[in-house]
């Protein structure tokens, strides 16, 4: 593997990380196509587990398929499928593949997604989930037995600075950091301010010492994207001035690197951000000249 | 569940209705009448029989469509309204405001354990004298506003670094 998500965290530089959804089907060749766009330009990447509620590849199968073509996934384990029980033994089992990082979720509930009538499980919280999984690490199930050859997993969890209230988001980033998170990944930030002052929060509890933040940055040339994400994904501010700035832009395609390059660099002035995370939905194939236009 | 202790009350007292189900049947249910006729009407109680109001400036955490225990979800929508019901206010989102202003902060901040969905609809209260759950948070004094861990906590974590 040529790059890794520990290396990058040992080393202190700063973090790329990625993010891709696993298909809504069951052809390999669309995770492999899609992998291709982050070989050798991003440190990890992220396969999401179901995300909005919408059935897709399993985030697990995805990742196997990113180790075997050389990069190194970080698998979202959310509480709103699984109960104790097999989210332990998934954590085992993905261990077994050569998977080594872990984002622990919540997750979205099933009402926001293609199956509303599903029984919602959230046996627990991502808060308990990490705990779950340190302990898991450490050696022990969550009932006390011995893990025999417990997994080696780097933990993350996530935070979205936009929503409120903004100092309860920060109770539960200093919970995370106490239960064993390594990381944390923040929601897509279009809005660099209101992220720069939840930053003061986390630095005034010195929790950007305890966890890495990954800013979340969300690429895209499309406003109609936008105006979809703004309505109807779960925790997500879009102000009204960037929709228009993309619409009103001539090569969308331009205009859209040129304002993620403009976020990456705003974000990375703040100190305590360790890295950004990328998540260029349907547009996977920018990340190469992204990363290298925003100088990552 | 905790194990059973024999050398100490709740240990004792699991124990003897351990052995005694006609007894434990009856003193759930007489727990159970008198719980709900004050914690279903003041606080909206959802009967999880491992009460957390204690933490949550007494209203019920377990309003919350994912049953959080630990702080709202990464969905809460704009001012503050519900993922799920974008028509009501976050559960979460009141229990931060009303924990300012009695300011129970500090309560937010203690991790609290999954539940043990084996107590759903049992008396809380019998299962705190039980040993079945910790005791409720009923300290008060010099709780200041403050979001940070405790003092202790943050000293032994700089000793280890």
């Amino acid at each position: 593997m040529e790059r890794t998500f520990k290396d990058a965290i040992e080393s202190g530089r700063f973090i790329v990380t990625g993010e891709l959804g696993p298909p809504m089907g069951a052809s390999d060749a669309v995770v492999r196509k899609k992998a291709a766009h982050f070989r050798g330009v991003v440190d990890a990447v992220n396969t999401t587990d179901n995300q909005s509620g919408i059935v897709r590849m399993s985030s697990i199968a995805a990742a196997a398929i990113l180790l075997d073509e050389g990069l190194d996934p970080i698998v979202q384990v959310t509480c709103r499928d699984r109960n104790r029980i097999a989210l332990q033994s998934d954590m085992l089992g993905a261990s077994a593949l050569g998977v080594r990082n872990l984002l622990l979720l919540t997750g979205d509930h099933m009402t926001m997604g293609n199956h509303p009538d599903a029984k919602p499980v959230y046996d627990m919280d991502s808060v308990q989930l990490i705990g779950v999984a340190d302990e898991l690490r450490k050696g022990a199930f969550m009932c006390g037995d011995e893990v025999k050859s417990p997994p080696g997993f780097l933990l993350g969890g996530a935070a979205n600075p936009f929503a409120e209230p903004m100092g309860l988001r920060i109770i539960r980033i200093a919970k995370k950091a106490r239960a064993g998170a390594d990381f944390i990944q923040t929601q897509a930030i279009f809005d660099a301010s209101r992220f720069r002052r939840w930053m003061e929060g986390v630095r005034d509890l010195g929790l950007h010492r305890d966890v890495k933040i990954l800013a979340g940055i969300l690429p895209t040339r499309s406003h109609k994207a936008l105006e979809y994400m703004r309505d109807n994904v779960a925790g997500m501010t879009v102000p009204e001035s960037l929709i228009e700035r993309l619409r009103g832009a001539e090569d969308r395609e331009a205009e859209g690197v040129r304002i993620a390059c403009e976020l990456v660099e705003e974000v990375r002035a703040i100190e305590g951000v360790a890295g950004v995370h990328l998540m260029p939905v349907m547009w996977e194939k920018i990340t190469p000249r992204l990363v290298e236009e925003a100088g990552l | 569940m905790s194990e059973r202790d024999s050398s100490t009350f709740s240990g004792r007292l699991d124990a003897h209705l351990a052995a005694r189900p006609r007894l434990e049947r009856f003193l759930s249910g007489v727990g159970l009448v008198i719980e709900n006729a004050i914690k279903v009407p003041l606080f909206r109680c959802q009967r999880c029989g491992e009460c957390v109001l204690s933490h949550t400036a007494f209203i019920c955490s377990q309003r919350c469509p994912k049953r959080l225990r630990n702080g709202a979800c990464g969905g809460t929508r704009p001012g503050g309204r519900c993922e799920v019901y974008p028509e009501r206010r976050c559960v979460w989102y009141a229990i931060y405001r009303r924990s300012l202003l009695l300011r129970r902060v500090p309560f937010l901040t203690e991790r609290l354990a999954p539940h043990s969905w084996g107590l759903e609809h049992t008396s809380a209260w019998l299962n705190v004298f039980r040993g079945r759950e910790e005791w409720p948070a009923l300290r008060i004094g010099p709780l200041r506003h403050r979001m940070d861990m405790d003092a202790a906590e943050r000293a032994e974590r700089e000793e280890e670094d």
